[in-house]
């Protein structure tokens, strides 16, 4: 689920950057925007994070909660660097405050990342030639994926800290979670 | 001076990612800028790239290469890069449009450029923060062998006709400024 939020939140900030200005007024006649920003709405409020959608990015949400359960996650994380500037970069009693901080600047990476990453959703490989130096752009966008795990990582834990789980019908019928197809959604718009 | 113009090209639109509004007027009061903008002019001149800064980020100067300059630049890419272009079909070769290429390359250099550089901008750098940056850093650092081997293409790609020049020609003749960027640069902060 939380990798659901992170994911459709990623994709929806590629339609529209103006994470304040989201709102399904907004988007009334963008289905493919309008669905994802129900998902996302829907998902939120299943993860109780009661906050608005740029609050979100900024991690605002991020409480007494993340930070009790910091110093058992921070075990996950500390084979990410070496070892001694890794000691030196986390202090032992991080405050909620500096998870926040800590969310909010691997959250403007990965934003500008999948700028990167989703650079050729909306184009098709014409010819051959054309996929060749394509690929000059998908080599460093596969290194940039793979690198972003650790990230990653950390954002999931702030999102779902308490590992909240819903199947999928739960969400629908819970929390208002559209039960589109959204391949179908975004295809019908070409 | 290989790839001076991307370098000061991209370090300028980090600084400024509006290139419509580049010019001497807007940077007038801002030596970094102003003196990166200076060093592009010059560069164009001499690469006789004569458009605007957008439509070179375009590519749009490539549209103007002649038969026999797109087929030379073909060989010239194919001899250092021999997968990058595979079949030998001359009537595909000759469709191979070097301005897209170069739009969609240069454009993605771009962002690279500004995720890479975003970290220069948290300005919550504390002891606190150390942890995330050093983990950016650590991407960052990943990411720089791909980053030359982009630029190298980009290289034939804004001089594909390899126009050479001194760096005295380039002050003498295009007026490229004589002075230390990063001096110019730690005394604006």
């Amino acid at each position: 689920m939380e990798k659901q939020l992170l994911d459709t939140f990623l994709d929806l900030h590629l339609y529209d950057t103006e994470i304040h200005e989201w709102s399904f007024e907004k988007f009334e006649n963008f289905p493919s925007r309008s669905h994802r920003l129900q998902m996302i709405t829907a998902l939120m409020k299943a993860l109780e994070i009661n906050c608005s959608y740029s609050d979100f990015k900024e991690g605002r949400f991020i409480s007494k909660v993340q930070y009790n359960k910091w110093k058992d996650f921070k075990e996950s994380i500390i084979d990410q660097l070496d070892a001694k500037a890794y000691a030196r970069s986390l202090k032992e009693n991080s405050h909620p405050f500096d998870i926040q901080s800590i969310f909010r600047t691997f959250m403007r990476y990965r934003l500008d990342a999948q700028k990167l990453i989703g650079v050729f959703d909306g184009i098709y490989a014409a010819n051959d030639e054309f996929r060749a130096f394509i690929k000059l752009i998908e080599i460093p966008n596969i290194h940039l994926k793979e690198e972003l795990k650790n990230i990653e990582h950390v954002l999931l834990f702030c999102i779902n800290p308490n590992e909240i789980q819903y199947t999928q019908e739960e969400l629908i019928i819970q929390f208002g979670f559209p039960d589109v197809d959204l391949r179908q959604i975004d295809s019908d718009i070409f | 001076m290989k790839n001076t113009l991307l370098t000061n090209f991209l370090e300028l639109y980090t600084l400024s990612d509006n290139v419509t509004k580049w010019s001497v007027d807007n940077f007038f009061y801002n030596p970094p800028r102003l003196y990166r903008l200076q060093a592009i002019d010059a560069l164009m001149k001499a690469l006789q790239i004569n458009c605007s800064y957008q439509e070179f980020q375009h590519g749009e100067y490539l549209m103007k290469l002649d038969n026999l300059e797109h087929s030379e630049l073909i060989i010239k890419i194919k001899e250092n890069y021999p997968t990058l272009f595979p079949s030998n079909n001359i009537v595909e070769e000759e469709q191979i449009d070097f301005q897209f290429m170069f739009e969609i390359l240069f454009s993605y250099r771009m962002q690279l450029q500004k995720l890479i550089s975003a970290r220069d901008s948290v300005w919550e750098y504390s002891e606190e923060n150390k942890y995330p940056i050093l983990i950016i850093d650590d991407i960052n650092s990943k990411l720089q062998a791909d980053i030359e081997a982009l630029d190298d293409i980009l290289a034939y790609l804004i001089n594909p006709k390899e126009i050479h020049f001194s760096n005295q020609e380039l002050i003498e003749k295009y007026n490229y400024l004589v002075g230390d960027l990063e001096e110019i640069d730690s005394d604006w902060i």
